[in-house]
């Protein structure tokens, strides 16, 4: 067992206060990683101590290895968590924290690095017999030799930065002709993103389902599957809505995927938290990529299995055994996650930023809310616009459906603009309704956000007389109390 | 302070969740959001003088990509600046069709909101 009385947290909004939380219940103390722009969220509020790693632009701060390193050290935590996002999947961070004594909480440095080259990931996969994408990840990067290997691929298919991620580097090839210009150019991005312009290609999916398995090794080595996710509905690279089961995969491709996913890990040693996502198509599922790291979709597997993740990522760091066993994990009805991003869905998903003036979560059995921020908290326009996450569980999936447009439906956000609306369009779908959606279906029926607000007259008139019938706020931004006289919970306190 | 307080609503007295500002009023009902801001005249005058034929800012972020120059002839519904907040793309078009009379900002810039980015001239 390694002992570990502090925490340091290298992360910011809900997943810092999810992190936060899981410590406290464990009885172990934490110290908050944050920038200047941070101090007047939740996290920094629920930790035990914080510190001020730079200012507001990410690279500055939550990107800064070096003050991420001292601020930990200074504060004399024994370990780190990275979150997801920022330093979490950075192998040099990993390294950085062991070279100082911390326990970096996830996988090892070298394990980071293997899965974070998408070559490397592919050989290893390859080794393993596991299902690959038809594709070139040769070290031959010669122009010859890539626009010979894309006649042989057939098209469409895409190049891809090695190094990549976060949709950089990426170029699809629909025919034999682009593919001279389209080498050419993702070289040269991937160059200037990555520094390194080496590149892979591989058959694109042009509909494809995007479903992820959920694993953890545990500090004795043992590798479990927690099942899957899917997580179809995203746009521009990100994912807005998450379920736990995939309601595609038939009980036969899932036990493959799993065995799969299994076998993945078990081959580079995993330890801790990691996903294995898969597209799927037709019946068919290929390798995408390994994410060495605790995924923001977390919660829904969390529902259906009842376990605790991120406990479990502490346990193993301090190389303490897990509860589970294996024929426990048996998954239980549906969970769904949606994500709350501050903007405007009826203005092409602007950002909306600035103070929450208020804000209320409509509790009930089987209704989840990881948040970030309360009242009074400012949302800035240097971060992911992401306010909250909404988790609902119930015994199938029709019922999943309803209680998530129920619970967004009584969720009340007041200061920002939010894409509440367009979630429940989106769950009302016929398409995802059935099931069948795929990683087309927001640039097929969303691209654009949502039609314009229509207010009706009734609805205006009824705004106005409103407005016209409260008293007016006191004070400029209409934040300090509106009550008359001191409420008799004041009593007694001087 | 949000309050949840009974309010008229279409001819029935319903439970809201409300919060009056100055000049302004969120509002909770029926599971739906309302923003209403209340339309003094001069801030109508103002509004409508923000003319199609400018690009403003809608969000405070960094300048990615500037496709034309002062003088080029540009098309309504064409992308003209490509900017990036908060992790996220934004492209934005212009609204008439004419000539770059004005541009003011560069790749690379930090700009605020509402902040005039560029002027076509008719």
């Amino acid at each position: 067992m390694r002992r570990v009385d502090k925490i340091a947290v290298a992360n910011r909004g809900e997943v810092a206060v999810r992190i936060i939380r899981a410590c406290q219940e464990l009885n172990i103390a934490t110290v908050l990683l944050h920038s200047e722009a941070d101090e007047g969220t939740l996290a920094y509020r629920l930790s035990d101590e914080q510190i001020c790693i730079g200012p507001a632009p990410s690279l500055e701060s939550y990107l800064n290895i070096d003050n991420n390193i001292q601020a930990a050290k200074s504060m004399g935590a024994d370990a780190i968590h990275p979150g997801f996002g920022f330093l979490s999947e950075n192998a040099n961070f990993a390294k950085a924290c062991e070279e100082n004594r911390m326990i970096f909480i996830g996988p090892s440095a070298s394990t980071i690095e293997l899965f974070g080259d998408k070559i490397s990931a592919k050989k290893l996969v390859e080794k393993v017999g596991g299902p690959l994408l038809p594709g070139y990840q040769g070290e031959d990067q010669s122009l010859d030799t890539l626009m010979s290997e894309c006649d042989r691929i057939g098209y469409p298919l895409m190049v891809k930065a090695a190094a990549g991620g976060g949709g950089r580097g990426i170029r699809v090839v629909q025919q034999a002709s682009e593919a001279k210009a389209q080498i050419l150019s993702a070289q040269k991005e991937a160059k200037s993103a990555f520094g390194s312009e080496k590149v892979f290609l591989e058959k694109y999916l042009a509909d494809a389902k995007h479903i992820e398995v959920q694993i953890f090794g545990d500090c004795t080595g043992r590798v479990y599957h927690l099942f899957d996710r899917e997580c179809s509905i995203q746009r521009r690279h990100q994912k807005v809505i998450e379920e736990s089961l995939s309601p595609s995969l038939r009980p036969q491709e899932r036990q493959q995927m799993l065995d799969w996913a299994v076998k993945i890990a078990k081959e580079a040693q995993y330890r801790g938290a990691g996903t294995v996502e898969f597209l799927y198509q037709e019946g068919q599922f290929y390798f995408l990529e390994m994410n060495t790291r605790l995924q923001v979709e977390h919660p829904v597997t969390e529902m259906v299995l009842n376990v605790d993740l991120v406990k479990a990522q502490i346990l193993t760091a301090q190389e303490r055994g897990l509860l589970w066993e294996e024929e426990d994990l048996r998954p239980m009805g549906h969970a769904i996650e949606c994500r709350l991003y501050a903007e405007d869905c009826y203005n092409k998903g602007i950002p909306s930023t600035g103070p929450l003036l208020g804000c209320h979560w409509p509790m009930g059995p089987g209704r989840r809310f990881e948040i970030g921020f309360e009242a009074g908290d400012e949302i800035t326009s240097y971060y992911d616009p992401m306010i909250a996450k909404v988790v609902v569980w119930d015994e199938n999936r029709p019922r999943a459906i309803q209680k998530m447009i129920q619970t967004l439906k009584e969720s009340v956000l007041f200061g920002v603009k939010t894409n509440i609306d367009e979630l429940i369009q989106i769950l009302s779908h016929t398409e995802f309704r059935e099931g069948s959606m795929t990683t087309s279906f927001m640039g097929r029926y969303f691209a654009q956000g949502l039609q314009e607000k229509e207010v009706s007259e009734d609805e205006q008139e009824g705004l106005q007389k409103v407005f016209e019938s409260l008293p007016a706020s006191s004070g400029s931004g209409g934040w300090e109390s509106t009550s008359p006289q001191p409420s008799p919970w004041q009593k007694g306190k001087t | 302070m949000m309050q949840k307080q009974k309010i008229d609503w279409q001819g029935q007295s319903v439970w809201a969740w409300v919060l009056k500002q100055k000049k302004s009023l969120w509002l909770h009902v029926c599971g739906k959001t309302y923003y209403y801001k209340e339309v003094s005249a001069s801030r109508s005058r103002s509004e409508a003088s923000i003319a199609k034929n400018e690009i403003h800012a809608p969000m405070p972020g960094k300048i990615l990509k500037v496709h034309y120059q002062v003088g080029d002839k540009v098309v309504a519904g064409q992308v003209a600046i490509v900017m990036e907040a908060m992790k996220m793309e934004y492209s934005l078009e212009v609204g008439v069709s004419g000539q770059v009379s004005h541009l003011n900002c560069q790749e690379g810039d930090q700009v605020s909101k509402d902040q005039l980015l560029l002027q076509v001239q008719e």
